[in-house]
Parts: structure tokens; sequence; C-alpha cells
């Protein structure tokens, strides 16, 4: 039976919600089950999920849906549940609550940052009015049109502003991490980035070695395309440049049209300051001018960094040679095709390793040939982004929350043709705290139930992050360890073991 | 640019507009903060959003 | 029609609190507020018939009736009404506010406050007291008796000492209640017992009789209440001239009659926007409940209106428990929600433990839309059944449908 109970005038973020709706399903009785906001997109997925009555069919995003699908009315019981997790919503101590933008402005003495994490949708107006405020913005929020992003750049470089975004989660200013940022030295090497993790890999990897940060600044991920033409990258840029605490400019970003490439090696061409950059997917490793160090993975422009700044960079591993030689072996045991399946977090990291590992399937893939025709069912080597759209709709983001990641999980090494595992642990404030250790209990689970009678299946993961994480790497990485994970701390050196597993099979 | 520069040179006080996750950081580094609650306005009813649009500027 | 919100806005919260509000006499309804006749009978709320009225109000109206010689008897009196025989009038239109039933008729003593900034009168009957009194719908004789010696007696000694003492300023009467932990609606222990201090030093000049002064000085210090009338005159007088500024969204009067809840609005002229009551939340006096409460009534959400009551919660930790909120911090958040929908704040209602910071002042109706925030009252909750009294204390709010409906009609006017 189908039941829904509706309360109209009760707001709650989608992430609280979706986190909620994920435990809704192990009530006993509960077949399936839902807590939603109204909103139209949300009403299409409680349709294809078969949980929406036809008469509650009408759109209204500040009313909350629970739908329920039961054999017996278990209604007050599932009622219950979510409301005590409402109630034990995590409500943080010591910061001022406001219910609006101009009332929080006015409990500020000097407000001048704001990290906006709203429904799409409704991002534009109140960004404006931060804007109008001369409140530099991040804007996380996704599903904000190119029309959008483009009026609220030109606004912000109108007013000399940081309008950082859309789909824009990290960044670190004067030191303090913003949104998923990881915690990381202060130093005086500035970064730009087009992606989140690709920020997070690169300043954990710097700071891990010795340097430091001086500001990490977010673009969003279409700010080089033609149409915004990278309005807060070269302003983010100028901003560098003239920066007097920042003596190293790193640039990270996926390939963009020559135009624009062109524009940023001129730009960097005019300062004195040494910079590298990274086009991920671009190839070439090269040095201009004798002070823009172009490279090609994430890790070599955190060393290349690193090196510019003064730090005498010493390579270490986390990962011994003869563990490795040990899981070539007992996968050479294996009556298998040994199929290598990755399930990334973060879709950068993904992105980097689908570029170093030939022939890979993937959700995300360069190479239309190589796209999954469903993504559900990985293909021969798979690397998976599950933080891509396909996944989050309706659900919260890996990084926050994993269960569809776990479940995958699951799937995959419950494949007798799978040999290889690769995921990654992206540490940080806003990420889930427990990830390393949920994982390490699945695996376990997963080898006493489908790893037996000689089957064996080599774990890879890297962990992105660093001590001063509040989750803290080293202990992360011995969390994993306990499983037998093989734990790097940089993605390419994961990937790099990944091929040479796959070359010696 | 100046506006920038002056947000390096600044204490940050940030207000965070929406997913109360994102503050931990600011609480544990003693940032202030504010968290807005946000919610749509006008419950989303379009003919009020229309009236208020209107209304807002003059 | 260009208006300058803006601008509007800003006029309307100088006027508030550029308000001066003085008790300057005591003064019969017949003598002062117009249109009134013997068969006129003011009533709480914006205007609706005999038919639609709850059990409190029409017990009152009876009640009434008698008092002042009408018919003799409540069945007599019932009839008058049915035959169409009494006028029935918003007070709100007549210069005036009463509490909770609210009734004002042609003989009735009445404070007088005028507002010396803006030339302005209003005026609120006498507090009855607690119990069986007309305000929650008792029309017994005794309650008909003290009606009459407030008329014949309380109000001379009242006038005669407020004309030794000269104009009395409520305004700092407010503020220092606000001080001390009153909020004016629910809670006016200090602002009566300031009021009384101010007043009893000049009663006892002007009455000769010692029983009199006894009963007098009895029922000027015996109700905790005594200043609620006071500071609905004020409000109402503050409020007042902030009506009529074209262009401005803020609302100038907040009222209910036990069915409706009425909502004016400066730009908007004397129109009502009119929804039904919501039901008060909070605790009851022990044996009675939920059943027993009588939907939402009164003019006594004038005090809200100009920024205290509810709004001043924040500041008046005693009245949490009494009102029903669960802890002090609940009561700092009304006051902070409140600061979301109002233009501005009080110059002179300082609340010291929220910081010193001025109550919320001049609510705005396109906040209350765009946020979601209704306008919160803290207010008494009367026995259904009329005469019984007050039940319970507790919190409510407007309905948004008032507040929804003065928007449409606002953007109307702007089109044309």
């Amino acid at each position: 039976m189908l039941k829904n109970i509706l309360r109209p005038n009760c707001y709650y973020d989608s992430v609280t919600l979706m986190v909620i709706s994920s435990t809704l399903k192990n009530i006993k009785g509960v077949n399936n089950a839902s807590v939603m906001m109204g909103t139209e997109s949300n009403l299409g997925v409680l349709n294809n999920a078969g949980l929406l009555l036809p008469e509650n069919n009408t759109p209204d995003p500040n009313l909350m849906l629970i739908c329920i699908d039961s054999n017996v009315d278990i209604s007050e019981e599932v009622v219950n549940v979510i409301d005590t997790k409402l109630n034990e919503k995590v409500v943080t101590n010591g910061v001022i609550r406001a219910k609006t933008i101009n009332n929080a402005i006015e409990r500020l003495d000097n407000p001048n940052f704001a990290v906006v994490s709203i429904p799409g949708v409704h991002a534009k107006k109140e960004v404006e009015k931060l804007l109008k405020n001369n409140i530099h913005v991040m804007l996380f929020s996704d599903n904000v049109t190119m029309d959008e992003e483009l009026e609220l750049k030109q606004i912000a470089v109108d007013k000399g502003l940081l309008m950082m975004g859309p789909d824009c989660g990290t960044s670190i200013i004067n030191g303090v991490p913003m949104g998923f940022a990881n915690m990381v030295n202060r130093g005086n090497i500035g970064l730009i980035a087009a992606s989140g993790t690709g920020l997070q890999e690169v300043s954990a990897t710097i700071s891990n070695l010795g340097g430091g940060i001086s500001q990490a600044l977010g673009t969003g991920g279409r700010d080089l395309k033609d149409k915004i033409g990278g309005l807060m990258t070269f302003q983010a840029l100028e901003a560098l440049k003239n920066d007097p605490d920042t003596n190293i400019i790193v640039i990270i970003s996926k390939p963009t049209s020559k135009v624009i490439y062109d524009h940023v090696i001129n730009k960097l061409k005019e300062t004195d300051k040494k910079s590298v950059v990274c086009i991920l997917g671009a190839g070439e490793t090269q040095v201009i001018d004798d002070k823009i160090h172009v490279v090609a993975t994430l890790y070599e422009a955190g060393v290349e960094a690193a090196k510019l700044s003064g730090v005498d960079v010493e390579t270490t591993s986390t990962v011994e040679e003869h563990q490795v030689e040990t899981a070539i072996e007992k996968l050479k045991k294996n009556k298998s095709s040994n199929y290598v399946r990755a399930l990334y977090s973060g879709g950068t990291l993904c992105y980097e390793a689908i570029l170093n590992v030939d022939g890979v399937y993937s959700n995300i893939a360069v190479n239309k040939e190589l796209a999954l025709p469903n993504v559900e069912e990985s293909i021969k080597d798979t690397f998976i982004d599950m933080g891509e759209d396909y996944f989050t709709s309706g659900k919260p983001h890996p990084m926050i929350d994993q269960s569809v990641r776990l479940e995958r999980l699951e799937k995959e090494v419950k494949d007798p043709d799978v040999g290889i595992i690769l995921f990654d642990v992206v540490l940080g404030y806003g990420s889930n705290y427990k990830t390393a250790e949920e994982l390490k209990s699945k695996i376990i689970d997963l080898q006493n139930k489908y790893l037996i009678d000689n089957r064996y299946v080599l774990f890879v993961a890297t962990v992105c992050g660093t001590e001063l994480d509040p989750q803290v790497k080293s202990k992360q990485i011995k969390i994993l360890q306990e499983a037998e994970v093989l734990v790097y701390d940089s993605n390419i050196k994961a990937v790099e073991t990944i091929n040479r597993v796959l070359k010696s099979l | 640019m100046n506006k920038i520069e002056e947000l390096f040179n600044s204490k940050i006080e940030v207000l965070n507009v929406g997913l109360e996750l994102f503050t931990q950081s600011f609480v544990d580094l003693e940032i202030s903060c504010v968290q807005v609650e946000w919610k749509p306005e006008a419950g989303g009813n379009q003919k009020l959003l229309d009236a208020l649009s209107l209304l807002e500027d003059m | 029609m260009g208006f300058n919100i803006k601008e509007a806005n800003s006029e309307g919260l100088h006027r508030m609190n550029a308000a001066m509000p003085l008790l300057v006499d005591i003064k019969f309804a017949k003598d002062v507020l117009p249109n009134m006749t013997k068969n006129t009978i003011g009533h709480a709320g914006p205007p609706l018939p005999w038919d639609e009225m709850c059990g409190p109000l029409q017990g009152a109206i009876l009640g009434a009736i008698k008092y002042e010689g009408l018919a003799d008897s409540l069945e007599a009196a019932k009839e008058l009404v049915l035959a169409g025989g009494i006028n029935f009038v918003s007070n709100h239109s007549m210069n005036a506010v009463g509490p909770m039933t609210g009734m004002i008729t042609y003989s009735m003593p009445l404070f007088e406050v005028y507002n010396e900034t803006f030339g302005n009168y209003a005026y609120c009957p006498i507090n009855e007291g607690l119990g069986k009194v007309m305000r929650f719908g008792a029309n017994d004789d005794s309650v008909i008796e003290r009606l009459k010696w407030l008329e014949n007696t309380l109000s001379y000694a009242l006038k005669d000492a407020i004309k030794l003492s000269g104009p009395i300023n409520l305004k700092v009467i407010l503020s220092q209640a606000l001080a001390m932990g009153d909020e004016m609606h629910q809670r006016n222990i200090a602002a009566s017992s300031l009021f009384a201090r101010k007043i009893l030093p000049f009663i006892v000049q002007v009455v000769d009789n010692k029983q009199e002064l006894t009963r007098i000085s009895e029922f000027l210090t015996g109700n905790d209440q005594f200043f609620l009338n006071l500071a609905m005159a004020l409000g109402k007088a503050t409020m007042d001239p902030v009506k009529d500024i074209e262009g401005c969204t803020l609302v100038t009067a907040m009222s209910r009659n036990g069915t409706n809840f009425g909502v004016k609005v400066s730009g908007l002229g004397e129109q009502w926007f009119e929804a039904p009551v919501n039901m008060p939340k909070g605790l009851f006096f022990p044996g009675f409940t939920e059943e027993d409460a009588n939907p939402d009534i009164g003019d006594s959400a004038i005090v809200e209106t100009i920024g205290v009551g509810g709004f001043a919660m924040g500041a008046a930790p005693s009245v949490v428990k009494f009102v029903g909120a669960k802890s002090v911090k609940e009561a700092v958040n009304y006051t902070n929600d409140m600061w979301e929908i109002t233009a501005g704040k009080s110059n002179q209602y300082i609340m010291p433990s929220l910081e010193f910071e001025g109550a919320p002042t001049g609510i705005d109706i396109r906040k209350v839309v765009q946020t979601g925030i209704l306008p919160v009252i803290n207010t008494g909750m009367a026995h259904k059944t009329p005469g019984i009294g007050q039940v319970g204390a507790g919190i409510v709010t407007a309905p948004m449908k008032c507040f929804e409906q003065a928007l449409f009609a606002f953007a109307e006017l702007a089109n044309k």
C-alpha cells in the first residue's frame, strides 16, 4: 500500500532529507520510502519510484512529502523516525542564525564572504543580493543556467568581487577552508581551479610535501567555456598576480578552447611570478618562457609548485614494493578476467584516472565508444564517477553520504570477473568523517562473503587530504590498511599501480 | 581588484546560505559565521513572487 | 502609480519612533468617540455580523446591553440584537481599542491617550481585573456592578488624579517595564506596578472617603494586567498617525474578533484584510484543555503591532513558561524572527538582555510574505463558553492569508 503524508510550509534542505530517506528502507515493513520537498523535479523522482499518489502531483517547494510503500500501514513509525532524525539534525552551536540574507548581513560587523548551497533555481536571486552588498560568493549550487552564471559573473567582475561557481564547493580563503576544502599549510602558492577535487588534490599534495597555500580560488566547471570566457579565472589570476603573499600561481582545469588557453598563457607571461598549469587531458609537459610549467597530472602540479616555492621535495610511498608484487601473484591465481572497477567520489580524480589507463569504460568517458550504455552495469575495466548527476538525482553526493557507492561496491565485488577495485577517500571538513571506516567495514564484510575459495580481489585506494584535516590523513590510511587495502596518498600513484598490475597480468 | 585585496587582508566574516554542514570549519576555526536557514521565498507561490518582485524595487 | 516604498516605510518607521503617548485624561465614550450612540456597541477586531460571533463575544454584548440599560435581562438583550436594535462597530474605526471581547459602550469611561508629536488621541477602557469579567464574555450582575463602579467612582478618581499629576508619559513606563522583564501583553506586572507608583500619590489626594480609597487602591494594585489597557491605547495612539502614507507597506493594525483576524496596512487605508483566526498554542490553567479554548480574540494585538508583546519575548524570559514556549532560547528566536519581518528597530523600547537592541518595529507585509515568518502574538486564551474567563495563555500567529491579500492589493495599486 502507498501512503503520502503532506506537511505544508515545512522546508528542509535536500541533504538533510536525502540522508534521512536513505535510512527509511531499513525500517521493518518498508518496501520503499522517501521524504522530500515537493519541487517539480522531486515529484518526478517520487513518481518514477512509484511513491507518489496521483492527487499529490502539484509542485510546492515548501511542502514536505513523506511517501511510504509498505504492506501494512506503518506510517506512524516511519513518521516518528523521520521526526526524531529531524530533531537530532546537527545544529552547529556557536553560529548565529538568521532566516534571510538581509538579516544575516546586519548580524555581522563586516560580512565579506558567503557560501551558497541552495537549490539552483533560486540561486541567482540570492547571489545577486550578496554581490549587491559587496560580499564575495562561493556558489556550490548546481542547476544554475549558463546565462545566469554569465550575468552573475559580470556583476562580480564589474564590482571586483569573487563569484566562484556555480557547482563550486571548494576554496581556501586566508587559510580558511570553505565547503569541502582541506585544511592545509599556509604558504605562498596560489591556486585557481575549475574543479573541486582537483583543487583538493593539488592543495593537499603541496601541503603534504611541505609547501603552503596562500589562496585557493574556485571558478566553477564552466568558467573556461567560450560563453563565460574565463571571467572568474582571469579575475582570480589578476588577484593572485597582485597578491604580495602569492609567489607561485597554479591553474588547474580541463581542456578548453585554444583561444582561452592562449589567453591564460599570455596572462601568465605578463607576470614575473612562476606558474604551474595543469590542463588535465591536454597531454604535453613543457616549460614556457622558463617560468610557466605545464604538467599533465594533479600530483605533478603539486610537486612542481612545491619545488618552485623552494621546498626540498621528498617523495615517499605509503605502499611497499613487495605488497604490490604479492597482489599480482594472487591475482594471477584467479580464474578470472581480473577486471578493474573504480568507484570515485571525486569527479576530477576519476577523470584523471580515465586519462591514464587505456580502454576503460566510464560514465564520464571522453571517448564515446567507451561510454557505458547502462551506467548501472560495468563493462570490463570500468571507472565510475559516483558523484555524477545520474547518481545524485534525489540522493546526496558520495562525499557526504556513500550509501550508493557501498551498494555498487558490493555489486562489483560479487562479480566473479572482477579482480581489482579502486576508490578514493576525500578528506576535509565538508566530507563525511566516516568514509574510510565505512569502506573498511564493507570491504571486510565483502571479503568474508565473496572472497572465499581462493578468490582474491585487490583493493587500492587513494586518500586525498592532510594531517591537519579533521579526519587526519594517517588515521584514515591506517583504517583502510586494516582491510588490506593498498593505500596511496595521491590519485596518480594509485592509478600507476593499477596500470602496473594490469600490465603484469 | 581592491575588494579582493581587501578580502585577502581581512578577517573572514561569512554567511552560510544553505547546507549547515559547511559551518563546521568556521566554528572550529572561530570564524564569525551566520547560518542562513534559507527557504524558498513566498512558499514558492509564483503569483506572490510576482507581486513581491513588482514592489521590491519601489 | 509611482510610489517610493522605501521612503514611505522609512517615514512610517520614523512616525512610530517619534510617538509621544501621554495619558492625559479619563473621558466617557459618549463624549469622545465618533458616532457613539446609546445603541452603539464597539467590539474588538474587524466588523462582523451577530451570527458569526463567538460565544464570549455574544455573551459580552448581551452584558453590555444590560449595562447600558437597554434591556432588563439577557433574553431581552438578545431579542434587541436580533431585532436589529444594536449598531455594532469595530473599535478601531472609533479611535479605540479593547482587550478580548473589547466592549466599548456609550457610558463607559476610557483612558484618553494623547500622542503629543502628532496631536491624535486614542482610547481604551479601564481593565476590569481578573476572573469573571466582561472581556471574557461574563455578563452577570457582579460584572455589571463592577462596570458601574468603574463608571461612577474609579473614573472620577483617576480623572482628578491625572489632572493633578499632569500628563503621564506612558512611553517611559513601557521602556522601563521592558527592561524589567515585561512584554506588555501577557506580562504587565512591572508596568502596572510602575503606573500604580505614579498615580497613587495623586489618588490619595483626590479621594476623601477612606472606604472608596481602599477599594480604589486595591483595584489599582491588585491587577497584574492593569497596564495592558494603557499599553493598548499607547499602541493605537502610536499607530494611527502611520495610516495613509502613500506607498507604505507597514502594518498599522492587527486585531481579532474571535472569528477573523484583521490586518490594516498604511498605504491601503482603512481596508481590513481578513482570514480566519489561528488557534493559540500554549499552556492551560489546571482543569482546562485545548477543548475549552476560544479562538483568538481582542484588539490587544496592537501591542505586537508596535513591536512589543510577542515581538519582545526575548526580553521577557519570565513569560516563557506562561505562554508555553520551550525555553528562553526559543523566546529569543521569536524576537530574532520578528526582526526579519520589520522595517527597523525601536529607538526607545530597548531590550537590555538582547544586547540593548531595539524592539522589532514596523511590520512590512512584503517581508512577511517573502520569508514566511508570521507575526507572533502572546495572547490570553478565553473559555469558549462565555463568562468562565481565562483558561490559559499561549502564542498565536497572524494568518498568512491576510498578508498575501494585502500584498496583492498593494501590487494592484502599484500597477494603476
